[in-house]
């Protein structure tokens, strides 16, 4: 069912960040996505304080507070190209097609009272644990021929949603970083209704993401080290 | 995405954003003078507190979201904003403090920053409204469907929402008790916001006590300096 193709769906949840010492946060969060490409708008009450697309290896991100933003192709240099990372912003959507040839060619074996799915995921390796009704549990990615966790994923028990049923929640671990999503809503979309890119304002900093800046921002936004991206 | 709350000063930034110089007529026959009017009153006052319901729509056309707090702005001094949602911030920038403050109850930190890193349009809203004031709009009068009724108000052309909502439209309505402002909306191409100020009380006199926060003891408290991470953009 995560993998049957389906049509444009927006949602609405909760976000919490736990970075290691650093503390926590939270913010509102709503996204729309249609086929390759998501987009994201943060709040902190009912003020817009992010917005993030990626349509393709397209990525455009602006932190409306501050006035900064990022712009540009992901090259894959760092190992995160475009339709990785679309898939790791919804890892409930399964419907991809080189998500569902990843799956249809997976190694399964019996794990526990579920079931573990194996193989390779484009240029990285994937791991799917799902219970005995086929639900997702977890799911980890890691790039291929590097035995440390680059991203895992938790999933918590199915919900029922207008647009079908996905796990109630989602919780990433990365870089010392956690994020939580609940879900509280997930819904049909009009695709027309999803834009992709944000007027940029004047004033704003629009960083390149093939400069130092632009990918600074980036790692920051997500929590990642300088170093890297592995733990 | 440590704490820095983008503020829920929305409201007033749109008023400010649409308000009349303060040497402007007090009261005319022209809806753009009696725009005018209305806001003067708000911005004159030593204080004025208010109730606000803001709600946001959700750009990607599902039901929008609403969120009530109380406002306490005091020009020359000050603003504050508690949000009465469970867990919401509490916002207040305080310029003879020098102080910007966040108080984040989910997170039980207060993140605390200089009064210059506040968002500059807030800044300016709180020391010199008249030179936020953006005397290049024109006002229409327009009635408009509202709460269950219709509201007479005025669409305005030209005005900026603040940081929050690009070439937005905005129209706004006042309370037909108190001639102040009650009801305002402003959409953009993308989303909208309303926001509705009820029960707003004109002080004769300000009480910088309402720029205190009143925190839990032991609260910890935490620089609000994330721009310490990016490289260079002044924070509007």
């Amino acid at each position: 069912m995560y993998a049957a193709p389906h049509g444009a769906t927006r949602g609405v949840g909760g976000i919490s960040v736990r970075r290691g010492s650093e503390g926590r946060g939270g913010a509102r969060t709503r996204w729309g996505a249609d086929a390759e490409s998501v987009a994201v708008v943060g709040y902190v009450g009912p003020a817009r304080v992010l917005d993030a697309s990626l349509q393709g290896d397209s990525l455009f991100l602006v932190i409306r507070r501050y006035g900064t933003g990022v712009a540009g192709t992901l090259s894959g240099e760092e190992g995160i190209d475009g339709r990785l990372l679309r898939f790791a912003a919804t890892p409930w959507d399964f419907s991809a097609p080189w998500v569902r040839r990843a799956l249809e060619r997976a190694a399964v074996r019996e794990s526990g009272d579920g079931w573990e799915l194996m193989g390779p995921l484009g240029a990285y390796r994937f791991t799917l644990e799902l219970s005995p009704r086929g639900e997702p549990r977890s799911l980890s990615i890691r790039r291929e021929r590097e035995g440390s966790e680059r991203i895992g994923m938790r999933y918590g028990p199915e919900r029922n949603y207008t647009a079908g049923r996905i796990p109630s929640w989602i919780e990433w671990s990365f870089s010392g970083s956690v994020v939580t999503l609940k879900v509280e809503d997930h819904a049909p979309a009009d695709p027309a209704k999803i834009r992709y890119g944000t007027r940029v304002e004047n004033g704003w900093t629009i960083l390149r993401l093939d400069e130092p800046g632009g990918r600074s921002l980036v790692r920051w936004l997500l929590g990642l080290s300088e170093g890297g991206t592995e733990r | 995405m440590n704490a820095m709350g983008k503020t829920i000063l929305a409201p007033l930034l749109l008023l400010a954003a649409l308000a009349a110089t303060a040497d402007r007529p007090a009261a005319g026959s022209t809806p753009r003078e009696e725009v005018d009017a209305m806001l003067a009153r708000l911005l004159r006052a030593p204080e004025s507190r208010s109730r606000v319901f803001i709600t946001r729509s959700d750009p990607f056309g599902g039901p929008g979201e609403r969120t009530a707090g109380r406002l306490w702005f005091l020009p020359g001094r000050g603003l504050r904003f508690h949000s009465e949602e469970r867990g919401g911030e509490d916002i207040v920038v305080d310029h003879d403090k020098g102080a910007f403050l966040i108080y984040r109850p989910t997170e039980g930190v207060l993140y605390r920053a200089e009064w210059e890193r506040a968002p500059a349009r807030m800044r300016q809203l709180v020391l010199t409204p008249e030179k936020l004031l953006d005397a290049d709009y024109v006002a229409a009068r327009e009635r408009r469907l509202l709460g269950g009724a219709w509201r007479q108000g005025y669409r305005l052309r030209r005005a900026s929402a603040g940081d929050s909502l690009p070439d937005v439209s905005v129209w706004l309505a006042a309370d037909p008790r108190t001639g102040l402002p009650r009801w305002v909306s402003a959409g953009g191409d993308e989303d909208s916001l309303e926001v509705e100020f009820r029960s707003i009380t004109i002080l004769p006199k300000a009480d910088p006590h309402d720029l205190a926060l009143s925190l839990p003891r032991n609260v910890p408290t935490r620089p609000l300096d994330p721009r310490d991470l990016l490289p260079g953009g002044e924070s509007r």
